[in-house]
């Protein structure tokens, strides 16, 4: 599926938010890929990622990187970097290694034009976001699915999102903290914590709540 | 998804973990005035996101063994569980993540998806099917590696078996593969059939770029004055080996 294709957000907050796929096409290159995505993962691990996870095994905040890595499925492996220049030395360091894996990476077009130009790499394809049609009314706020899209498998519901938005307002936890709980539920590890902290932080003055 | 009203202490807090958003409601025992909550098993898609959460502190979620056709839900929803029924895990297929190693989306085609559902709605399958058949008439070709295919009763006219129309998911994902000259078309229909539906869904567009760069399909989207967003996915092209070029 378009996993990271349909994330929601400004320009502004979509550039520091760079989610990755690295995997094997089923068939063709997928045996002995384990050692390969493993490589990957590491290098990954390098770069400052601020997710990283398998859907089997679960992202970093359900399941620390030596488990991922020595337990690492040939599904697909997936990291998140917030830093352009990260990802140009992440890029570089890749096609060095001549892994073999196809990686997918989503963000703003012109700053992965121009990551892959630095990093001498002939793009091959890319995707668009043709938006959302049909019943939109039933969508929630556009503030919340700009946190909520960011699992494409959806598995990051509204109701939480407003949770913890109340419990940072109220003072139980910091944005940071309700970043790392956002991502949790997003199993594949694709989910941006600090986008999602920066996001709740900007909301607590948008969000009224209601003490019962 | 289930909740065993004996034991639910009427908290309520399993049902910010709903990724539909409001599908239990709150009801008190007649018997003895507890209050407990019930989920609409109707709408719920069964994700899982709530018993995974851990947040039931009287264990009082549940996952009932459901049986065929109630188990599209959980395998369209929750990317934990593999397709029993279809032996395709996922939602889709690897699209454009390897397509420089499989060049299923050749130079001159498009991918065009409809992710029926999604974002946060949820999609029953006679929906699904309107889109399905809409597209059907315009003869685009269903990838056959994906769920939502298997689940057609027939790929060449979009429509789904009879037992699964009024199953409810997350989302579920229509593939085509459209050759460049017809893209308009599909898209106008797409754009067409979305007044007819009572969900919401995503569309995505795949591009194979020319040497230089270029998207071929962004002069096509301009002349259907289609919003174009400054953000989406590249495949950077470093899988090997390379697919021949047709």
């Amino acid at each position: 599926m378009s996993h990271t294709l349909h994330r929601r957000g400004t320009p502004e907050n979509l550039k520091h938010d760079f989610p990755m796929h690295a995997m094997p096409a089923r068939g063709i290159n997928h045996e002995g890929a384990k050692p390969k995505l493993q490589e990957f993962l590491r290098i990954a691990h390098d770069h400052n990622p601020v997710n990283l996870g398998d859907v089997k095994l679960g992202n970093q905040f359900v399941t620390d990187y030596e488990e991922l890595y020595e337990k690492l499925t040939i599904s697909s492996t997936h990291a998140v970097l917030a830093d352009e220049s990260d990802l140009v030395e992440l890029l570089k360091e890749v096609k060095a290694a001549d892994l073999g894996m196809s990686l997918t990476i989503s963000g703003l077009f012109d700053k992965l034009f121009e990551c892959c130009a630095k990093a001498d790499l002939q793009p091959h394809a890319v995707e668009h976001s043709l938006g959302v049609l049909g019943k939109i009314e039933k969508m929630p706020e556009s503030e919340i699915s700009q946190v909520t899209t960011m699992c494409g498998h959806g598995m990051v519901a509204q109701g939480l999102v407003r949770r913890l938005i109340r419990k940072v307002k109220q003072g139980e936890l910091t944005a940071t903290e309700a970043g790392i709980e956002l991502a949790k539920p997003c199993r594949c590890g694709i989910f941006n914590p600090v986008r999602a902290a920066a996001l709740i932080e900007e909301y607590c003055a948008l969000f009224t709540i209601s003490i019962r | 998804m289930r909740i065993d009203k004996s034991k639910c202490a009427g908290c309520g807090q399993c049902i910010e973990f709903c990724t539909l958003g409001k599908i239990a409601s709150r009801r008190r025992d007649p018997k003895n005035s507890r209050l407990y909550y019930e989920i609409d098993e109707d709408e719920c898609v069964d994700c899982g996101v709530c018993l995974r959460a851990e947040i039931c502190s009287s264990g009082a979620l549940f996952m009932p063994d459901y049986e065929w056709p109630r188990t599209v839900r959980a395998a369209f929803s929750d990317p934990t569980v593999e397709h029993r029924e279809t032996k395709v895990p996922g939602r889709g297929t690897e699209e454009i993540k390897t397509n420089e190693v499989t060049g299923r989306i050749k130079r001159g085609f498009v991918g065009i998806s409809c992710e029926m559902g999604r974002p946060s709605v949820g999609a029953r399958f006679y929906d699904i099917e309107k889109v399905a058949v809409a597209l059907a008439q315009l003869g685009v070709e269903f990838e056959s590696n994906n769920p939502c295919t298997r689940l057609m009763a027939d790929p060449k006219t979009g429509v789904f078996k009879d037992e699964v129309r009024q199953e409810k998911v997350l989302s579920a994902i229509i593939e085509m593969l459209v050759p460049i000259e017809k893209m308009a078309d599909v898209l106008v229909a797409i754009r067409r059939i979305a007044m007819e539906v009572d969900c919401v869904f995503c569309v995505d567009l795949i591009s194979v770029l020319e040497k230089d760069n270029t998207i071929p399909t962004l002069s096509i989207l301009k002349s259907l004055q289609w919003l174009v967003l400054p953000n989406g996915k590249m495949n950077t092209g470093l899988g090997r080996p390379l697919a021949k070029e047709a």
